[in-house]
Formats: structure tokens, sequence, C-alpha cells
């Protein structure tokens, strides 16, 4: 089971980043929160989620399987590099 | 006991009887191959579809079809193509494959594949009679409402698309629910997760996206069906409603779909290639983790299918990077397989042509895809022939071209003949410059504006490269009946052989060929990668019993391991042909039939005709304790393990199932923030009466065995059935209707939960956990949805 997390948690973690910031998103704007708020809450919520995509990898580093710690690093890898790509909008546009 | 004793012994355990004894067939090798067949012939349906389609088109104002005719053939072709050929054609590769590539004898869940296949056929059959009288589904293969909706669609068209697919989606679900259990638990001693035949990997990742793919699809299937039949406005912008929900949910499944069909075409690529370059696969580590990075990715791009419907520009970043990075996991794999060619010495046989094949096509559509996956390019080239181009160049050359080269590779193993090289290399090149000749310069079409599905135009120019495309399609379809003869001569007249033709290193590749129903003689030991095997040794061990589970004993065995370690862990009996799966799938058109023509007692009727029959599968003897598995090995039988396949298989079900509630309420939150009319007029008020569910429900998730937990679901059942009564006129606004799905969704699972709980009071061996997994499960779900409408009330501004 640890082993499936290591393998499958980093993008676990993008997933679960992308409903919430989408989620997010989408009721602020419905709900007409103010811009600042919005963006300050979405970007807390994306440094949370960056600082969390980095547990799977730690995980991955002490399985003692060598085929598990390559290939869970590699997807851990690949997984914080998603976060941080796929939702850097939050940083420079506009929220609605 | 001889190899030759050991055969007639097994085969007279596994073999299916001849003549109408055929229709009880279970066994995966039969399974596989009949998929595969009816595939094809959908395929030869499509075809013809398409070109109907290039007819059409092929000069302007065409009088050749009448705008209704053509809206229902092109609809049927995207159907046909992707509903009833691609998938079922991967799903009859993998069920005749993996148990060879694993060392199984046969499918986690034979009866299952049989219920999946009668469901498809009947489904498929559905369709191919619609269109032949005329009632065919005709708004497009994506049936986007309004158009599909009652009000513009009326009769039975759109229902039969709704009805008709999601019971061939029945098929799907079942595969992948097999699929999965099977890499995980039925496999040869020894395979750990690491050994697995890369094959395999690609399988275990395509049974779990399609497990969390599919019930958006169903589930938006079923609210249409319900606006369509009871008038519930889920779709309906005038009663709070939304047509774009219908695009959310459809492309929540769409575009996964997409990447469903590649990555088995992937597999068999990885598969092929290193076999015809005498190597093996470069990076298997990281085509592993490039396939679990695609597999979450291609989830987080569907709503680049909706760049043009006004969605903020901040999400739709997010969409439209995900869409570009799913690029990178697709190129590691090309590199992958490039790399494999570079470091050995390819062979230019027919199943590497196909393969170059693959490589230019695939190529060129994915470049395509990235300019698509780029905002402001999309808005340019939305609805025309640019993307009608670019879908044919990643299908075709993401599947097609794989599947051919897969077919002359294990073409061989099905029939037990070899290719003779005479029209094959002509097949090819027909194929391939008939595709080009079609599609290239579509883009250029889509460019100047021509859109699709436009039945006819005027533009001179347009009727030129038109043309040219209506040429290229006769030209592929000359080249396909060329592959067609090719194959069939290779069936009749091939030249035999006796073991591992190409010098493959998988366990398929062991068994005699055409192969026995029971596959192995003797299930295999694996001491490395199971692509690095020594096939002819071990073929001649497997065949004279070295090897476990190799007496045979009257029963069905194959062996149960260990998920990670492929440690042996039990000995699974495996169910004998019936003709149960047959009635079964016959019971549930009944139910579909009548909700098509609208008889709904006799859908009701038929539907507790169809839960009767599959409580008959689970009927079980007796479980011996333990058994002997040969080797000085000593087993449990499955049923007395604890931890059987079905178990695995009712926790994939729970993860489907999930997917769909949670598309539910992700499509309720929608509609409260985006859908016009909201909120509604008349809050909906339903009062303190949830409480009793809400309640019972958590008390499941504690009491989740015996009397107390048929007791519970019998109270929430009850509970749910009062709400129900009160939420008040659900057919003027969608705040009633959603409220309606989400309360109905909980009751169907509490009356699950009933059924499943009241058979597990019978005690047979792990019902009770099988029943207690599904009891913890609705509850949870039962609480949130009890929860729903008060939520609900609360946001739209009434409370409750
Ligand atoms: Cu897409």
């Amino acid at each position: 089971m640890r082993v499936l997390i290591a393998l499958l948690g980093g993008f676990l973690v993008w997933s679960a980043a992308f409903l919430a910031l989408y989620a997010t998103q989408a009721t602020g704007c419905s709900l007409g929160w103010p811009r600042g708020v919005l963006r300050a809450v979405l970007i807390a919520m994306l440094a949370g989620f960056a600082l969390l995509s980095l547990v799977p990898l730690a995980l991955a580093r002490r399985s003692a399987d060598p085929f598990l710690r390559r290939t869970a690093t590699l997807t851990g890898i690949a997984a914080s590099a998603a976060v941080a790509l796929c939702f850097s909008g939050i940083l420079w546009m506009a929220p609605c | 006991m001889t190899p030759i004793e050991r055969h007639h012994a097994l085969e007279r355990i596994w073999g299916t009887g001849p003549g109408l004894q055929r229709l009880s067939a279970v066994n995966h090798t039969i399974m596989g191959r009949r998929f595969m067949i009816a595939a094809l012939v959908f395929f030869a349906i499509g075809g013809i579809l398409a070109m109907l389609i290039r007819t059409q088109l092929a000069s302007a104002e065409s009088p050749f079809m009448e705008a209704e005719t053509y809206a229902q053939v092109f609809t049927m072709h995207g159907v046909v193509m992707m509903f009833l050929f691609a998938i079922p054609f991967f799903e009859g590769l993998a069920m005749y494959l993996l148990p060879k590539m694993l060392g199984a004898r046969d499918m986690a869940f034979p009866r299952l594949s049989a219920y999946g296949f009668w469901c498809y056929a009947f489904g498929g059959a559905t369709l191919v009679v619609a269109l032949l009288l005329g009632v065919a589904p005709n708004a497009g293969w994506f049936l986007y409402p309004p158009l599909s909706s009652a009000t513009f669609t009326p009769g039975i068209q759109s229902d039969i698309w709704l009805l008709g697919i999601t019971f061939v989606e029945i098929s799907a679900m079942s595969a992948a629910v097999e699929i999965v259990v099977t890499i995980l638990k039925l496999r040869g001693a020894g395979m750990s997760l690491d050994r697995l035949p890369i094959f395999a990997w690609y399988m275990l990742i395509v049974g779990g996206m399609m497990l969390v793919g599919f019930p958006p699809l169903i589930l938006g299937s079923l609210l249409l069906e319900a606006e369509r039949a009871f008038g519930l406005p889920f779709f309906d912008p005038l009663r709070g409603g939304d047509p774009l929900l219908w695009q959310h949910l459809f492309w929540l499944f769409g575009h996964p779909e997409v990447y469903i069909i590649f990555l088995p075409a992937a597999g068999v690529l990885s598969t092929v290639i290193p076999v015809f370059s005498g190597t093996q696969l470069a990076g298997y580590r990281v085509v592993v983790a490039a396939l679990v990075a695609m597999a979450f990715l291609s989830f987080g791009l569907w709503v680049h299918h909706m760049y043009t419907t006004g969605i903020p520009h901040l999400s739709l970043s997010f969409f439209s990077i995900s869409s570009a990075l799913v690029a990178l996991p697709t190129a590691v794999q090309v590199f992958a397989w490039l790399g494999t060619m570079g470091t050995g010495r390819p062979r230019l046989s027919i199943p590497m042509l196909h393969v170059f094949g693959f490589f230019f096509v695939f190529v060129c559509g994915g470049l395509s895809g990235v300019m698509l996956a780029m905002v402001p390019f999309d808005m340019q080239v939305h609805d025309t022939h640019f993307v009608v181009a670019h879908l044919h160049y990643v299908l075709v050359g993401g599947f097609v071209f794989p599947m051919m080269a897969g077919a002359y590779y294990w073409l061989p193993h099905i029939c037990g003949r070899m290719p003779v090289h005479q029209m094959s290399q002509a097949a090819f090149w027909t194929i391939f410059a008939g595709f080009n000749l079609t599609f290239l310069h579509m883009h250029l079409t889509g460019l100047l504006g021509m859109t699709r599905r436009s039945y006819r135009y005027s533009d001179p120019l347009w009727e030129v490269l038109n043309l040219v495309s209506s040429i290229g399609g006769f030209v592929t379809t000359i080249g396909f009946a060329l592959l067609a003869l090719d194959l069939v001569l290779l069936m009749r007249f091939g030249r035999p052989f006796r073991r591992n033709p190409w010098g493959a290193g998988t366990l398929e590749w062991t068994t005699p060929t055409p192969p026995p129903s029971y596959a192995f003689g003797a299930i295999p030991v694996i001491d490395r990668r199971a692509d690095r095997l020594e096939v002819e040794r071990m073929g001649a061990d497997l065949a004279a019993g070295r090897g476990l589970l190799a007496t045979p004993r009257g029963e069905l065995e194959t062996l149960g391991v260990d998920p990670i370690t492929g440690a042996p862990r039990q000995i699974i009996f495996l169910p004998h042909p019936t003709y149960l799966p047959l009635w079964s799938a016959l019971a549930t058109m009944g139910v579909f039939a009548g909700m098509l023509f609208k008889v709904y007692p006799l859908a009701i009727a038929f539907a507790a005709l169809t839960v009767g029959l599959l409580l008959c599968w689970t009927r079980g003897r007796k479980a011996p304790g333990v058994l002997d598995a040969g080797m000085g090995l000593s087993l449990p039988q499955h049923r007395s393990s604890d931890d059987p396949p079905s178990l695995w298989a009712i926790r994939l079900l729970v993860v489907a199932d999930a997917t769909a509630f949670a598309s539910l309420l992700f499509g309720a939150g929608f509609l409260w923030m985006s859908a016009p009319g909201w909120p509604p007029e008349d809050p909906v008020r339903i009062g303190g009466i949830l409480a009793l569910p809400f309640l019972a429900n958590a008390a499941l998730m504690v009491l989740a065995r015996g009397w107390a937990a048929v007791a519970l679901q019998a109270a929430v059942l009850a509970g749910l059935a009062a709400a129900l009564m009160r939420v008040g006129d659900a057919t003027a606004h969608a705040a009633p209707a959603t409220v309606m799905a989400v309360l109905s969704f909980a009751a169907v699972h509490a009356g699950i939960g009933l059924i499943l709980g009241a058979v597990a009071l019978r005690g047979f061996g792990r019902d009770g956990a099988i029943a207690a997994t599904w009891h913890r499960y609705a509850g949870l779900s039962g609480m949130l949805a009890a929860l729903f409408p008060p939520a609900l009330s609360l946001l739209t501004g009434a409370p409750a």
C-alpha cells in the first residue's frame, strides 16, 4: 500500500490541487469575492499543494525496493513540476 | 503423466462444448477472439459510413444524401468507431493476451467477460438496427444538448444513443474491473510488480483510467435521459439547467478516452519494437513513470474541448498548460521506442512497417494537438475540419497503425500460421498513402473555414480540397480491403510454425499455437523480468508439467499471488462454462428496451429479473481449505483466503461509483454557480426527515455486518423515500431536479446494500466482507447525499 502511495501520491496531490483550485476560483468569482482576497486564497492553497507534492517524493526515497524507489522518484518529480507549471497562472492572471 | 495425457485431462476440464454450447463459453481465448472479431465487423460498418460521408462531400451542393440522412451517417460513424470498435477491440486483445502474458490460465472473472461481451453485442446491434431503420442518433457523436434534448430531437433517436451506449459501457466497466484484478492478482509465481511484461503495465494503467473515466459519461447519459423522459431540466437553460453541464461530463470522459484508446496501442508498440530490434525496451522504469504521469494529466484537460464557451482565462490556463504538458510523457515513450531501435538492429518485417506508419502519422497528430492546446489558435479553428484532421491523425496513427502491427505480430499466435508476405506491403502502402491524401490537406480545408458536420458547401477551392480527400478516402478503403484479404489468406494458407516465430521473450509464446483453452500445462515460476524469458525452454517445461498446479484435479485452477511481490498466496477456482451471462445480458437488454420504448413497468420487471440472475452467479460450493499446489507448496483455496479477487473487484467498483457520485455533486455545484435562472423562485424544503438517513448511514459505517446492516439500509431507504416525496415539482427547476437525483442515487445504493446484506446473511465465504465494503461506502456517500439538500438551500439563500 505504501508503495502505491509513493508511486501515485504526487499526481494524486496534483489532481486534488486541480479540483480544489478550479472549484475555489469558480466559487470566488461566482460569489464576487474581491480580486485581491481571491488571489491571496489561491496563492496560499497553491503553496500548500506544492509542499504537499514533495511528501511522496520523500516517501519514495526511503523505499527499500530499487525499482519503486527509482520509478516513484521520477513520478514524484514530474508531479511536483506539474503542480508548479499548471497553476502558475494564479500568480499573474486576472482571477475572473 | 505425459504432456499428451495432461493436455487431454486439462482440455476436458477447461474446454467449451461444440454446437450451441458455444453460447456458454466463458474462456478468455474465446472471449478475446469474439470481442476482436465483433469490433472488426463494426470497424467495417464504420468504414462504410465514412465512405458515404466522403461521397457526399466530394462535390459542392451534392444531391447524394438528405441532410437528415447525413446527420445520422456522420453521428453513427463517430459512435461506431469510438464506442463499438476502438474500446472493444483493445478489450478483446487484453482478454486474449493478458492471462497468457502473466502466466495465468484465464481472466479473474470469466463470466463477467462473457456478460460484457453479450451486452456489447446486443447494444451494438441495437444501434446498427436503428441505422438501418432510419432512426439512428443524429445529433453528433457527442450528442450536445440542447440539440439532443426532447425539444429539438423528439422521437427515440437520442434515446437510442443514451441507452444503447450506456448498455455497451457495461462491457467497458466490467472489462476494467477484470483487467485490473487479473493483473494485480492472477500471475505466475514470482512475477513481482517490477517484473510485469510492459504490456501489462499499460493495461493496468488503462484499466484504472477506465474506472474513473467512464462513470461521468454514464452519469451524464442517465441525467440527459431523465431530462428527455421525465422532464427533469438538468440541461435546459430556461429552467435552471445548463447545456454546458453535458459538455463538462462528456469531455470529463471524452478526453481521457483518447488516452484510454492510445495506451493499449502504445503497449503493443512497447512489446513489438524491442522484439524486432533484437533488444530490450529502453528505459522500462521511465516508461512506467511516464504512464503514471499520463494517466493523471489526461484527466486535467477536458476543458480544451470547450475553450470557446466563455470560461474565465485563469481556469483556461490550467487546462491549456495540462494539455501541453501531457505531450511530455508521450514524447518520453516515443524517445524510448526510438532509443530501443537505436540500440538494437531493427528488422523491417511487416509489423515494423506499421510501426513506421504509426511514427509518421501519430507525431503529426501530436504536433497539431499541441497547436490546439493553445487557446488563441484553438479559437480560430474550433469546430472546423482542422480538428477533424487532427483527431484522425491521432486516432488512426495512435490506434489503428499500432493495432495492425499487433495483428501481424499476434495473429500467428491466434491461428498458428505465419504471414506469407505477398500482399502485406502493398496493403500497408495503400493505406498509408490513402490516409495522408485524405487528411493532410484537410488541415487546410479547416483553416479556410469549412466547419465539421456541414453537409454541403459552395466554395470552389473547398471543392478541390474535398475531392482530393474523397479520393484519398477511397484509396484508404481499398488498402483496408487488401489488408483484410491478406489476413484471411494468412489464416487459411499461412506457413505453420512450432513456437515463438519472432524470437520474443514474453510468456504467451510458451503456449502451443493455436493456444489450448487452459493456456499453460503448469503455472510458470518467473525469476526475471517477464519480457526476457527463455521461451523455448519454458514452453517445453510447462507442457511437461514443471511448474505449479500441474496435476489436474477436476477444477479450473489458477494461481493467485501477492500483488506486489508475486509470491503465491491462493489457488483460484474459476467457473465452468455457463449460460448465465447470456441470460443476464438478455434480461439487462429487457431493462434498456423497456426504458427505450418508455414501458417502465416492463423495465422494472426486467431489472428484478436481472438482479435475480446476477445473484445466481454467486451460488458457491463449499470451499476446500488448503490444497497441494505442486512443487512442495500448499495454498488455501481462494474462498478461504482473506484476500480473494472478488474483494478487489468490489473495491474497484466502489472507486468507479464514487467517481460517478463526485461527478453528480460537481454537476450540482456547477449548475448552482453557472446556470442561468438561479436561485430558484421556489426553494427546496425537505425538513428534518433527512436526519434519519443521515444517522442510519453514519451508523452503517460502524455496524457494517449482519442483521444490523440490513436493518440500517432499510431505515435509510425508508427515510430517503419519505424525503423524495417532499421534493416537490422536479420538472419546474434544476434545483429540485438535482436534489431528486442525489437522493435517488443514495436510494439505489441503499437498495443494493439491502440485497448484498441479505445475501451475506446466508454466509457464503467472503460475502460478508464484500457486503461490508459496500455498506461502508454507501454509508459515507449516503451521509453526503443527506447533507446535500440543506446545503443547497443554504447556498441558494433559503434555509431548509
Ligand atoms: Cu481532448
